[in-house]
């Protein structure tokens, strides 16, 4: 029994290509010239091939149940994106103050004397 | 998530990879299609396969992650050559009007999927394992190691209780297709 599964184990690590090289070249040569584990080796490959399947149906499933993100989805994710947003946002910023600011201080100094005036 | 955070957790057997690449790219994708005689039905499903198999080939690795190839761009090359494919048989479309690429990048790209009976009984008979079961070899088919199969599953008894559950599901999974011909 013990045996048996150490064989089935053999099989499943050289299906999923885990054999190191000595132990594929042991492997390739018993495919080769023993047609019943040969027939074993298809059998396990059969196997792993319906199990694989099993995971593209539920993966279809669930994809076809997702919605595209929305772009405020796509900004938190995307962290360069972040980062871009945030050095254009700073920069408008500071182009804006550099060109309202002076009409600001205008009409505020402006407002100011009219107060003053009306005041005297 | 980056390229390499994404690849990492394909083969960790986690799923949230998969779905933010699906989720961040789909738009696009539909974009494309759909300016190119498609419907939003036909780019999700050229998605949902070119992603499946995406996954299937860093599990693989078949897929090996270059600084010059992003996921995103073999992805959007993937669907368009699966799309165009698909156009062609549809409409007819001579090869001659193919988009030019390298043959080698599309290797594998439009294999075709056909089960042997006996592949498709062990699919319907995966259905009849339990829940656990299935996970169990789902994962093992997906190459995640052992140890980590056991800490996804919560065996207290680690890598080798993990190897037994397997052992026995497979066990098991047999029975029911042997059974069943």
């Amino acid at each position: 029994m013990e045996q048996e599964d150490k064989k089935t184990e053999m099989i499943d690590r050289y299906l999923i290509g885990q054999l190191s090289l000595w132990e594929l070249g042991d492997m390739e040569a018993k495919i080769k010239n023993d047609p019943a584990f040969s027939e074993e080796v298809n059998f396990q490959r059969d196997l792993m091939i319906g199990i694989n399947e099993t995971k593209r149906i539920e993966l279809k499933k669930t994809l076809q149940n997702l919605e595209p993100a929305g772009i405020l989805i796509r900004l938190q994710i995307d962290k360069n994106s972040i980062k871009t947003f945030a050095v254009a946002a700073c920069i408008l910023l500071f182009v804006s103050l550099g060109i309202l600011y002076p009409q600001i201080r205008d009409a505020s100094i402006a407002g100011s004397k009219k107060s003053f005036a009306a005041v005297k | 998530m980056s390229d390499e955070e994404i690849i990492y957790s394909i083969k960790m057997g986690d799923q949230s990879g998969i779905n933010e690449l699906y989720q961040l790219n789909l738009r696009s994708i539909i974009n494309q299609v759909k300016m190119n005689s498609g419907t939003e039905d036909d780019a999700k499903d050229v998605f949902q396969e070119v992603i499946i198999d995406f996954r299937e080939k860093v599990i693989g690795t078949r897929y090996i992650l270059s600084s010059s190839s992003k996921i995103k761009t073999y992805l959007f090359e993937a669907c368009k050559r699966k799309w165009w494919n698909e156009l062609r048989r549809r409409k007819n479309i001579s090869p001659d009007e193919m988009p030019e690429v390298s043959e080698d990048f599309w290797q594998d790209i439009d294999e075709k999927r056909e089960l042997t009976e006996r592949q498709r009984k062990f699919t319907d008979g995966m259905q009849k394992l339990g829940e656990r079961c299935r996970q169990i070899l789902q994962y093992y088919c997906d190459r995640v190691p052992m140890v980590q199969i056991a800490v996804k599953l919560g065996f207290e008894g680690g890598e080798q209780v993990a190897k037994n559950e397997k052992a026995k599901c497979q066990k098991r999974l047999i029975e029911i297709v042997n059974n069943d011909i």
